[in-house]
């Protein structure tokens, strides 16, 4: 089955020189050396030999990087994250409405009036409060935050006081919070880092 | 009658569009969080809030919607041969209405329509297997019930709706408003919970007699006494096995999601088994709409469909799927390639397959070089809708057999590589035609001399065969 998956590429025309450096099980366990040789040029029919399936693989590899690289540029313009579940009509695949999508608006309702609680009382939980702090520890702005005024000043307190009492670093974000992130990359897709 | 004894002026108006369009239904709510948001206020969304409405020809010519003013042809009769329109305000400080068209769901409505699928009470897709959840309809008597329906009656009936809220899907501030709620209302909760206790009672003096063997006339009727049920109350309050299924029971709430197995140990306070017609129901809160949301009323999906050639047909003739969303994107972690089927956005079930060599162009990456976008053909094949309203979809890669009858076939890979590359790096301003390609639908006399180069055409010569 693993071998029948490249039908498009030429696998005959350089095969045949990669064959004899097989170390195939099945040329490996034929002890007479003509015979293998014989084998290897004359047209297969069981599965192919290893090194010829490995260069394809890599030749396949490239070819499909270079076209995915091509279109890459274009696909930053489609900026829809699209759900399971999304109705769409043909303007919503327009370009002004990808342009809509691009823009970052603040959370519409106070995450706190939503959780109830008070954010002075957060103040020693430094994940929360490193959410609203830019990455080199600046307090954002209600405008990215979404915050009621009263909360929005509770958070800024929050903040300062943790940093105040040393529980969160001032210039950038709580060490474990960056070995998680870290982490995270290391173990997600390498194609999501670029 | 009541309109024939009222004036006339209040007839017109009890039979014009100002009183008969129905109030606007909330749009979507995103949970809360701390993050930036993406959004479009002019994005369609996933169902529709407002009534569509239609005029007759005649009075269109007029531009009569049988509104307060007249809506103007330009945007309505002149732009579309059967305009649609939904009325946001009939009256606003400038004095116009403001309207536009509603196309956009009236058109998906039936494209969803021409799919001929029955609607299906939700049921979750394992991606890891080929398997999918059998149909099963809301409109059958034993499902299709609210909390007041007769039908609850029946030994096995289950309900789409409960009076309570759904505690698990509240939040911390909902949940301190519904309290405040059952507090004001207790009075008559405790009555409801002292019936309940009297209910209770008799059913075990029932059994008990029953076991006994004796006459079932010796049955007296339970006195209620207030100091028994004080400490009928003080023993739930106790047993926290015991206390949870009451109250889901006082207050008709759904009941939440299955206790995480890392917590079962531990204690918690058990809930009684769900009420509601789906197990999805049960994990992601019971449905906002009724659980066809009027898309379909259909029951079943037996049918059969006739071709003229070939006759009987075990798949309906595909449609084509768009590809959204390719499997591995630039952003994003999910691995999932969503299509786009009669303008609504579903997950693709086959594109979870590791490898799969005859992927469409398209699919496995976006692919610039595609006139108007990748595109493939399925066959839908499930339909429901989510807890919170949206429609889910399920539908296979359409089979060599399906497509056969039809003449239809995926596109050919195209040499994206090389296209692509005239967009990206040309240095010329004008963009070069990406759509010299040969048209996709190919009539049947074209195909009679193709080599036959894989199995489809295999397939396909079979058939051409067996017509004889």
């Amino acid at each position: 089955m693993a071998l029948n998956i490249f039908p498009r590429l030429p696998l005959r025309t350089f095969g045949g020189s990669f064959a004899p450096l097989s170390t195939c099980r099945w040329n490996s366990t034929n002890a007479d050396a003509i015979s293998y040789l014989q084998s290897a040029t004359r047209p297969t029919r069981g599965p192919k030999p290893y090194h010829r399936t490995a260069l394809q693989n890599r030749a396949r590899i490239a070819e499909e990087q270079k076209k995915q690289a091509e279109s890459r540029a274009l696909e930053r313009f489609q900026t829809r994250e699209w759900r399971a579940g999304d109705v769409y009509a043909p303007h919503d695949l327009s370009p002004a409405q990808m342009r809509k999508w691009k823009v970052r608006h603040s959370p519409p309702t106070d995450a706190f009036d939503a959780i109830d609680k008070n954010p002075l009382d957060l103040y020693k939980n430094f994940s929360i409060m490193s959410e609203y702090m830019t990455p080199m520890g600046r307090i954002k702005h209600r405008s990215e935050t979404g915050l009621r005024p009263v909360n929005q000043r509770k958070i800024a307190k929050a903040i300062r006081r943790a940093i105040g009492l040393g529980l969160m670093p001032s210039v950038h974000r709580h060490p474990e919070i960056l070995a998680a992130e870290a982490k995270a990359r290391l173990d997600g897709n390498s194609n999501n880092v670029y | 009658m009541t309109s024939a004894r009222l004036s006339p002026t209040a007839n017109l108006l009890r039979k014009s569009r100002v009183f008969a369009l129905p109030q606007a239904l909330k749009p979507p709510q995103e949970p809360p969080t701390s993050k930036t948001v993406f959004e479009s206020d002019t994005a369609t969304l996933p169902y529709p809030t407002r009534a569509a409405i239609v005029t007759p020809g005649t009075s269109l010519k007029r531009g009569d919607w049988g509104l307060k003013r007249p809506i103007p042809s330009k945007s309505t009769s002149q732009k579309s041969a059967r305009p649609v329109i939904r009325v946001n305000s009939h009256d606003t400080f400038e004095h116009v209405t403001d309207f536009e068209s509603a196309q956009d769901h009236t058109v998906t409505l039936s494209k969803f329509q021409e799919l001929n699928l029955p609607m299906s009470l939700p049921s979750k897709v394992n991606y890891s297997s080929s398997f999918l959840p059998g149909h099963q309809s809301p409109f059958e008597s034993d499902f299709d019930n609210t909390q007041t329906s007769k039908d609850l009656a029946r030994p096995y009936a289950k309900q789409f709706r409960q009076s309570g809220p759904w505690l698990a899907g509240q939040t911390e501030a909902e949940f301190q408003n519904y309290l405040k709620k059952v507090r004001r209302d207790k009075p008559e909760i405790l009555q409801r919970l002292r019936d309940m206790y009297v209910a209770k009672r008799t059913v075990e003096q029932r059994k008990a007699i029953q076991d006994k063997g004796e006459d079932l006339e010796n049955l007296q009727p339970i006195e209620f006494d207030e100091k028994e049920f004080h400490a009928y109350i003080k023993s739930l309050r106790a047993d926290p096995t015991a206390l949870g299924p009451v109250i889901f029971e006082l207050l008709d709430l759904p009941s939440p999601p299955p206790v995480p197995n890392m917590r079962i140990a531990g204690k918690h306070f058990h809930a009684p088994g769900t009420k509601l017609s789906a197990t999805e129901y049960a994990v992601s809160g019971p449905p906002k709409t009724h659980p066809s949301a009027g898309l379909s009323y259909t029951r079943s999906h037996a049918l059969l469909y006739n071709h003229p050639e070939y006759g009987p047909q075990a798949y309906q003739r595909p449609v084509q799927a768009r590809i959204l969303r390719p499997k591995s994107k630039l952003k994003g972690k999910n691995n999932r390639a969503i299509a786009g089927i009669g303008g609504i956005a579903s997950e693709d079930v086959n594109s979870i397959t590791f490898y799969d060599h005859r992927t469409p162009p398209g699919l496995a990456y976006f692919d610039a070089s595609i006139e108007g976008g990748g595109k493939y053909w399925a066959t839908p094949i499930r339909a429901s809708i989510t807890s919170d309203g949206r429609i889910d979809l399920a539908s296979f890669k359409a089979s060599i057999s399906a497509k056969a009858p039809y003449g239809i076939e995926d596109a050919p890979e195209a040499d994206a590589a090389n296209r692509a590359a005239e967009v990206t790096r040309g240095t010329s301003r004008q963009v070069p035609k990406l759509d010299a390609r040969a048209p996709r639908f190919r009539q049947f006399d074209e195909r009679k001399h193709v080599q036959m180069e894989s199995r489809e055409d295999t397939a396909r010569s079979l058939l051409e065969t067996l017509k004889y």
